[in-house]
């Protein structure tokens, strides 16, 4: 076989393997560990940087301010997309429509008086309830079979919240105003969108390491050989994707009282569920910190060229996709992370 | 030896179709606790299917199937797996982008119900299975970094590292060299002296003659015999399967001129 002659390969024969192979060693470890010099720094650069983004709000422009949320929307909703995509490998394309139903939900509860967090809370586990009894069929499917499949389930809900009256149909909804002053609500919506971003990093960051991690990459590399080895292969898929809806939904619950009025058009868009996957994409699949770089990179880019081009920012994405899958087919993270630890 | 010993895995007219091929039919074995048991066959025999049905990927059509005296035909593979039975793939499949002990962790971390509750425990126990396996010395590598035959040993170690009762092995000799071959013999022995039943799936005769004390010959998915190495080569029907019926022909006068 190829491998046994290829030369350039410390892992290849019992004489070399002594030496530490450095790269592999930390390839598995976090990339704050992996690009910093000691954890002290790193703590000390992290509430650094959290100090500066608390600040910001009262720094920067509303334009800036709401800029910045809708990087920790997007950032928010490729970190729940990583959990299925990313880790489990199901290129869950219409993820969307988690997003779109949490909006439907909260702006439902809100409409009938219930407090926004409940409503909130039954958005998530509608969502995770619908992704569990969706998955256990459709999880079954895997590549191009289970893409197709999410953007056909994104679709049909489309169409039912069209003609469904007691929502709004295809009109749309209007949630009441909560009557603060602009400055202060958008300052509200900034911090939610940003501990939602914090805390899906913190639980991925979690996971990442532990069990569940390792049955959802084990999963992704070889379904079969998992199950052989004991993994409980449906179960970890569900719940992976009853997370990743969950988490999508709460974000969709945030914007519709973000924005107001939601219609079938604005939230089961799959455009913008197009957006958040390329950004995971870009960020790096599967990497604990690849969905908050991707959204960094592309939501800039995207809020740059659209004050000049308005309809620019399609180009954008569609240049980020051809760029990322020639040049740096993991993403950014992980091709940073080698170069770092190759000098 | 004074009494038998016990039956670790009972097949009883086990059958399965796909559409209209029979790949498996009425197969019935015991594999007794502590042997090496071998399963052979031409190509296209219902070897492997045989060993996805007992692993729990295929669901018999009809037959039984006791592990240990409890049924486990159609049970889950991720079951089948935690109540102690373990297998190699015929194709090498390990978890691309880990390294070698985190391969063998997840064996030993979701192999048993009652095994490691966490990653870190599981990697100790990962450690002793590569140590078994002679594989300390790339544990950290990526599993792309490694030889054919360390490939072949990860598969071993994965599956011992979920201190299986009964290992399933699916031609793990195939596509290795002479010293290699004589090193995974060595590998099985060590795990069958550990006190694990094995069965395994070879085309390579000189490993089923060394390592079996007994085989079943497999074709067009039915048994044709079963016994010690020694009988099942000299069986006239085996040869038939292998060699066709002219040889057998032939080799059944040349044996009566013998005689």
């Amino acid at each position: 076989m190829g491998m046994d002659t290829r030369p350039a390969n410390p892992g290849a024969t019992k004489g070399d393997v002594t030496r530490p192979r450095t790269g592999q060693v930390l390839a598995g470890s976090g990339l704050v560990r992996a690009l910093s010099p000691s954890r002290p720094v790193a703590i000390v650069l992290a509430l650094l940087s959290l100090a500066v983004l608390i600040a910001l709000p009262w720094l920067l422009t509303g334009f800036w301010t709401r800029v910045l949320t809708s990087v920790f929307m997007f950032a928010a909703l490729a970190q729940s997309l990583n959990i299925i995509a990313g880790f489990v490998g199901r290129a869950d394309f219409g993820n969307i429509v988690y997003f779109g139903l949490g909006a439907y939900t909260t702006g439902f509860f809100v409409l009938a008086a219930v407090p926004f967090p409940l409503g909130i809370a039954a958005a998530a586990l509608l969502a995770a309830l619908i992704a569990t009894l969706i998955g256990l069929p459709v999880l079954r499917l895997k590549g191009h079979y289970f893409a197709i499949a999410t953007i056909g389930i994104m679709e049909g809900t489309r169409q039912l919240v069209n003609n469904a009256d007691f929502l709004g149909g295809g009109s749309g909804m209007v949630l009441p105003i909560l009557g603060l002053e602009p400055a202060v609500f958008n300052r509200i919506v900034y911090f939610a969108m940003f501990g939602l971003m914090v805390g899906y990093t913190a639980i991925v960051y979690r996971m990442a390491r532990g069990s569940f991690g390792y049955e959802l990459r084990a999963i992704k590399a070889d379904e079969q050989a998992a199950a052989v080895m004991g993994i409980n292969t449906t179960r970890a898929k569900t719940t992976a994707w009853a997370m990743s809806a969950g988490g999508s939904a709460i974000v969709g619950g945030v914007y519709a009282l973000w924005f107001g009025f939601i219609s079938p058009e604005s939230v089961f868009n799959i455009v913008m569920g197009t957006e958040y996957f390329i950004m995971m994409l870009v960020g790096g699949a599967g990497t604990v910190m690849g969905p908050i770089v991707g959204a960094v990179i592309i939501e800039l880019l995207t809020v740059t060229v659209w004050a000049n081009f308005v309809h620019g920012h399609l180009a954008i994405l569609g240049l980020a996709i051809v760029l990322v899958v020639v040049f740096i087919p993991n993403g950014v993270v992980p091709t940073v992370r080698r170069w770092v630890l190759r000098r | 030896m004074s009494e038998a010993r016990a039956s670790v895995l009972q097949a009883a007219a086990v059958s399965l179709r796909f559409g209209g091929l029979a790949a498996v039919h009425g197969v019935s074995f015991d594999v007794v606790q502590g042997e090496i048991f071998g399963l052979i066959g031409p190509n296209g025999a219902g070897k492997t299917t045989m060993m996805n049905i007992i692993s729990g990927i295929y669901r018999p059509d009809s037959g039984t199937l006791l592990f240990n005296g409890e049924s486990i035909a159609g049970l889950a593979p991720h079951r089948v797996a935690q109540r102690g039975i373990a297998r190699t793939f015929q194709v090498m499949r390990p978890f691309e982008g880990m390294t070698v002990r985190e391969n063998v962790a997840i064996g030993a971390r979701f192999g048993r119900a009652d095994g490691p509750k966490s990653m870190a425990a599981a990697m100790v126990k990962a450690d002793q299975a590569l140590e078994t396996m002679e594989l300390s010395g790339v544990a950290t590598s990526s599993v792309s970094d490694l030889t054919t035959g360390q490939r072949k040993k990860l598969e071993l170690a994965r599956a011992l590292a979920m201190d299986p009762k009964l290992l399933l092995l699916d031609e793990v000799m195939a596509g290795l060299n002479p010293r290699e071959i004589g090193e995974v013999m060595e590998l099985v022995r060590r795990v069958n002296g550990m006190g694990v039943t094995v069965l395994l799936i070879e085309h390579l005769m000189k490993a089923v003659m060394g390592l079996c004390s007994r085989i079943l010959v497999l074709h067009h998915g039915a048994s044709i015999a079963l016994g010690t190495p020694d009988e099942v080569t000299r069986d006239e029907s085996v040869i038939r399967a292998y060699l066709g019926d002219r040889y057998a022909a032939q080799h059944a006068q040349v044996e009566e001129a013998l005689r």
